[in-house]
């Protein structure tokens, strides 16, 4: 280290005659017996960080650790495949557009016929129940299926709405 | 023990079995400038003894990479510095404390400090280097309690001869304006 010159004192003189004539000593001081325990400190510090540098390093390479992290990682990946495919399929369905839904409607609409759904409907609807509700009410007893069935052909509409 | 030189020191902890004795002298050596440097920048002892304690780890981490490129007694003072340097930053950032406030803050703990033994002028003079932007603050502690050489403060603040005696002029020069208004 550069020991103490007089070059200093020559270029503050110069420079700054009041700084050169103050005298030049270090006026911060350090607790009793500071600078005898320093060394210890430093060395204990670092013994320290040595064995923390261990324990990670046994953690890290203990058998138990290293099976339970691969398991999480191999979940956590599995996991986030499945969460991709499964975004990538909605991704697909919000690409039917609208309009195709629509149109594909009007063509069921224009192919629709009214007389085929009430034939559907009276296939659908039970023989023995018309039988019983014919049975049960007096008033109807004395009019025969035949009559009944040209009353529902000629009047199918008001009965499919009413029902 | 200071009769070592560097490179013996450094041929002691680059054996495995002296490693422990060469960086113990190279503590004994060194830890005495080395904190009064971090201790003129930051202050407060406690902040100091923290610093000085964390630049020897970081010697003792990185010393057996070190390629004799530059002086050990200039490697040492670099990461002395840099330590010093970089807890001031942090302390403007957690606080967000503008460079000035940081400055003053010092100053005024100056007065209340159990481990300051100066009189009135010295007191004086400390708070007038407080004034200094930080650079320049360096490179005056560096030459006026140091002695330090204007190469070797090249080498530990990367900055060249020139930028430095001016800095070191300029310093001067406001710390005499503050001493003659007082």
């Amino acid at each position: 280290m550069e020991k103490p010159n007089n070059i200093l004192k020559d270029e503050l003189r110069e420079l700054a005659p009041e700084l050169s004539k103050l005298e030049r000593k270090n006026p911060f001081e350090v607790p009793p017996d500071y600078f005898d325990d320093l060394s210890l400190k430093i060395q204990n510090r670092i013994s320290y960080k040595k064995e923390e540098k261990h324990l990670w390093y046994n953690v890290l390479f203990n058998p138990k650790f290293s099976i339970a992290a691969s398991i999480i990682i191999i979940l956590m990946v599995s996991g986030l495949v499945s969460y991709k495919y499964y975004q990538k399929q909605s991704a697909n369905t919000k690409n039917i557009y609208w309009d195709e839904i629509m149109s594909e409607n009007n063509s069921i609409n224009y192919s629709f016929d009214e007389n085929s759904l009430v034939e559907t409907l009276a296939d659908l609807t039970p023989e023995m129940e018309s039988e019983q509700i014919i049975k049960s009410d007096s008033t109807l007893k004395n009019i025969s299926t035949d009559d009944l069935n040209e009353y529902i052909n000629n009047n199918n509409n008001d009965i499919f709405y009413e029902n | 023990m200071d009769t070592q030189t560097d490179s013996e020191i450094l041929q002691l902890f680059r054996d495995e079995n002296s490693r422990n004795y060469g960086f113990n002298l190279l503590v004994k050596k060194y830890q005495q400038p080395l904190y009064f440097h971090i201790r003129r920048l930051v202050i407060d002892h406690d902040d100091a003894d923290d610093l000085v304690q964390n630049t020897f780890i970081k010697i003792f981490q990185n010393l057996n990479g070190f390629r004799e490129d530059s002086k050990l007694y200039t490697w040492i003072y670099r990461i002395a510095t840099n330590e010093a340097l970089a807890f001031l930053k942090s302390k403007r950032n957690k606080f967000f404390i503008p460079i000035v406030d940081v400055e003053s803050k010092l100053s005024n703990s100056l007065i209340d400090d159990n481990f300051f033994s100066g009189d009135e002028i010295q007191l004086k003079l400390e708070k007038a280097i407080l004034t200094l932007p930080e650079k320049q603050r360096l490179v005056f502690n560096m030459k006026y309690y140091n002695e330090m050489k204007y190469e070797e403060m090249a080498e530990v603040l990367g900055t060249s001869v020139g930028a430095l005696k001016a800095s070191f002029h300029i310093a001067v020069k406001k710390i005499e304006e503050i001493i003659k208004q007082n």
